[in-house]
């Protein structure tokens, strides 16, 4: 287990959690949540029949100890909850018992339902599919237009405010965002840092000019993005539009940011500009800084929801559940 | 299900999904030109109209829809 995933682990084991699983016919989702009971960080609650749980569980010699079930294949299950979703929430009766059918959806209704603190899902669903059904059922944060992804970078050699380590968004969901979803991944990405790592975001939004060093159309949407968020979180530290080094190099800041500034120089979240950027920054940092990247966090949401890689080993899932878990105990 | 409650409905709908305010919206707004075209706010919109009328509307088959008004008569064809 890498050093990032264990502090993140026992921190969440602090503040354990029930969790959401609708993936439940999945080997290496069966695997996550037997690591994350051994690991007291939560409870899985998975979505499905236990019967068939348990079965494809002993087939390959996965321990199911502390597991929960929704199922959602069961008349009686899916009537009691329905009933007592209508109640508390609304909506129709027949509808949610039509959502209860999908494992995906009747996750999302049980994290609506407060019945669990958060969903991990992703294995299986593409990240289109966990995008859509957490927006359908939960909706958007307050002052957020669009979900996004932070990645949490640790460069070697790199000596910033958090040493090696840096906030970079939005690294995976929203192609060309406006200046509102701009400000909405910032906002997001500096709560989501504060809670997981507990620094004090300091969010620089990037552009190829520094200050007005430069004009053009793409600058104005940066310099857009830092008003909103400066009135809608003044709380927030979050300034630019900074060149890379203007935001993470004091002696560059020195010299190319006249006006006074807390975060020139000094930034420990940087928010891209669009999409290109994002990717093909998160790429330069892997191959050339040779750095490890972790998450991404799916963040945005009314509530909490991981998305993992598909292609992710176990002990890299049971790391997005612990920032999960930590993430639904921000409220607590 | 008479149209003018669904109308209503789904100005409302349309109000909360794209962040407008209600009073702009009427029944020839048109949706992507006037409200926009994101599909993070389509979905929330769709949410909205499958949760009250059981009327599922893909994000894809979204965009086929000009006005608010063309929205309120599919759902009044398929609820």
């Amino acid at each position: 287990m890498s050093d990032f995933i264990a502090r993140m682990t026992e921190k969440a084991r602090m503040n354990p959690k029930r969790i959401a699983f609708p993936e439940s016919a999945s080997v290496p989702i069966l695997k996550c949540c037997a690591r994350v009971v051994e690991e007291k960080i939560g409870t899985p609650v998975l979505v499905g029949s236990p019967e068939a749980v348990e079965a494809l569980a002993k087939e390959n010699g996965v321990s199911t100890a502390g597991f929960e079930y929704f199922d959602n294949t069961s008349e009686d299950a899916k009537t009691a909850f329905a009933a007592e979703y209508v109640q508390t929430i609304g909506s129709k009766e027949k509808i949610v018992m039509k959502k209860l059918v999908s494992n995906i959806k009747a996750a999302m209704l049980l994290l609506k339902a407060h019945k669990v603190d958060c969903v991990a899902a992703g294995k299986e669903c593409s990240t289109g599919d966990v995008i859509i059904e957490t927006i359908s059922a939960v909706g958007l944060q307050e002052g957020v237009t669009s979900p996004s992804s932070l990645g949490i970078a640790e460069i070697p050699g790199f000596d910033g405010p958090q040493g090696e380590m840096l906030g970079i968004a939005d690294c995976a969901i929203t192609a060309q965002p406006n200046s509102e979803d701009l400000a909405g991944i910032a906002i997001a990405s500096a709560d989501t840092v504060k809670t997981l790592l507990g620094w004090e975001p300091r969010v620089a939004m990037l552009a190829f000019s520094t200050t007005g060093s430069a004009e053009h159309e793409s600058i104005d949407v940066v310099r857009e993005a830092v008003k909103i968020v400066n009135e809608k979180r003044p709380d927030i530290k979050c300034d630019g539009e900074f060149q890379l080094d203007s935001a993470i190099i004091p002696k560059v800041a020195e010299h190319k940011v006249t006006r006074p500034s807390e975060v020139a120089g000094r930034a420990n979240i940087l928010i891209f500009p669009n999409l290109h950027a994002g990717n093909i920054g998160v790429k330069l940092i892997q191959i050339f800084g040779h750095a490890n990247a972790y998450g991404p966090v799916l963040q945005g949401f009314a509530q909490p929801v991981c998305d993992f890689s598909r292609s992710a080993p176990v002990e890299e899932m049971l790391g997005n559940v612990a920032m999960l878990v930590i993430r639904a105990g921000a409220g607590d | 299900m008479n149209r003018e409650e669904v109308l209503a409905n789904m100005i409302q709908f349309a109000a909360r999904a794209f962040r407008k305010d209600a009073s702009e919206i009427n029944e020839n707004t048109n949706i992507a030109e006037e409200l926009g075209v994101q599909s993070m706010q389509r979905v929330a919109m769709s949410a909205s109209i499958e949760d009250e009328y059981d009327v599922m509307i893909p994000v894809a088959k979204f965009g086929q829809f000009e006005t608010i008004g063309a929205l309120v008569d599919f759902v009044m064809e398929e609820a």
